[in-house]
């Protein structure tokens, strides 16, 4: 973990290396218990409940108590457009709220250096994506967006679109683990046509298939192991996805699928048929250079924990 | 040089420590969860660091150094000339550390990537990183990711 994170995140390797943390990424402290009196710390293995115990835990529920305190944030926000080499920011799981996720969004206009960007894991929430959208229409160099994890929907996304559009230099998104299913899945299909250099796309989690209300959260969220990096599994669906007219067949014998609700679903297998090149049949890509050659589709049972 | 083995704070830790002072030449040391915890490795390491004149990316992840460690290598940190990654995910630093750390940071104006995921800031860690950031002119990547399992991270509602 420790070597893949160095990895992907090291200044030299920008942008395309970049590699997803793990979707429930659980406490990465030292498995090593502190142990004040300085004698020899046997190697334990046991992670220590200490970090654990104040329910930090990832809930499903948002906290709603005391306002948010955000001048930490304000702060380092403010010092972040300061820094005028800065390519790469990661603040993701960092569960900032929509009132965190505000303040970051004020600072994005003058984050115009930035390549790579991940707010994955911050809760930011359908209503709060309005406020965002500015900001993020701002960053034109933008190669890798990772917005996974957001409770993102259909009215986020909508909010989302037009500053979507605009990141022509898009080559990875990332929007797993959000309750993408129906409208979620037709805006991202009309947002596909504008990002010609796209070539990494991660659904993981989406719930794609799924047709009603949200889900309930299933058993504390850990659902997700199989996670977000299936490369391998992403093929199967995409072979079905690139293939547009199989793609309403593919979807009806998708599970707790209503042929009614088909259309959004079907609308995104075409977009991103249009483009796939891991379809080996005859349907000849148009654009072999640029298209998607990575796409994640795992996990799309609606059980999963979702915001 | 990759050390990837529990090095403690026994005699190994130690040896290892002094030998460093003498790697005049290393450019790469990564020393990621190897069981740095009490002040003495950190307090040798640190005193090791301004040996290491050609050190360009130092990885001390998934130790648990706390406000002790930091302030024992901040020191060092700031007589590394070439250094341009620095990795301290997981180090449970905590604000105290952060302080620590934000001291050595001001002089590190060389540094290009730094990682602080998983350090547990709160509200007065970002402040007072906010306060150093500013002087790493080079720096082109910032993780302060997953500083949330804490009560009441740098933005986060306290939790219930």
């Amino acid at each position: 973990m420790t070597a893949r994170a160095r990895v992907c995140l090291s200044a030299r390797s920008v942008c395309k290396a970049y590699v997803e943390p793990e979707p429930f990424e659980e406490s990465a402290a030292p498995a090593v218990a502190a142990d004040k009196g300085g004698k020899k710390a046997p190697p334990a293995k046991k992670a220590p409940p200490k970090d654990d115990k104040k329910g930090a835990k990832k809930g499903a529920e948002p906290a709603e108590a005391a306002p948010a305190d955000v001048t930490g944030l304000k702060r380092l926000t403010a010092a972040l457009t300061r820094l005028p080499a800065l390519k790469m920011l990661d603040l993701g799981d960092n569960r900032m709220g929509p009132a965190g996720m505000g303040v970051v969004a004020e600072a994005l206009p003058q984050l115009t250096t930035l390549e790579l960007l991940a707010i994955r894991g911050n809760d930011l929430g359908d209503e709060a994506a309005e406020a965002f959208a500015p900001g993020l229409e701002a960053l034109l160099r933008l190669h890798t967006l990772d917005l996974a994890d957001n409770r993102l929907g259909g009215e986020g996304l909508g909010y989302l679109q037009a500053a979507l559009s605009q990141l022509t230099a898009l080559q990875g998104l990332h929007l797993g683990w959000n309750p993408l299913a129906g409208e979620g899945a037709a805006k991202l299909a009309a947002t596909l046509a504008s990002l010609p250099q796209l070539s990494t796309l991660t659904l993981a989690g989406c719930a794609l298939s799924h047709t009603g209300p949200p889900p309930e959260p299933a058993g504390g969220g850990k659902g997700g192991k199989g996670g977000a990096k299936g490369g391998k599994d992403a093929k199967k669906p995409a072979a079905k996805a690139a293939q547009p007219k199989k793609g309403a067949a593919a979807a009806d014998s998708a599970k707790d699928d209503e042929p009614s609700e088909i259309k959004p679903l079907e609308r995104l297998a075409q977009a991103i048929g249009s483009r796939s090149t891991l379809e080996v049949s005859q349907s000849t890509p148009l654009r072999r250079d640029v298209d998607i050659d990575m796409l994640t589709l795992t996990n799309q049972w609606p059980t999963h924990r979702m915001g | 040089m990759e050390q990837d083995w529990a090095l403690g704070d026994g005699k190994e830790g130690r040896d290892l420590m002094l030998a460093l002072a003498s790697s005049t030449r290393l450019r790469q040391l990564a020393l990621c969860n190897t069981n740095i915890t009490t002040v003495q490795t950190p307090k040798l390491l640190g005193a090791a660091l301004p040996s290491l004149t050609a050190l360009e990316a130092l990885d001390l992840s998934c130790n648990r150094l706390g406000a002790a460690g930091a302030r024992s290598l901040a020191a060092g940190l700031v007589r590394l000339p070439a250094l341009t990654e620095l990795n301290l995910r997981a180090t449970a630093l905590h604000d105290a550390g952060a302080l620590e750390l934000a001291r050595a940071l001001v002089s590190m104006a060389s540094l290009k990537s730094l990682i602080l995921r998983n350090t547990q800031l709160h509200v007065k860690g970002a402040s007072v990183l906010a306060a150093a950031l500013p002087s790493l002119t080079a720096l082109e990547a910032l993780d302060l990711g997953n500083n949330r399992r804490v009560e009441q991270n740098f933005a986060s509602p306290p939790r219930a």
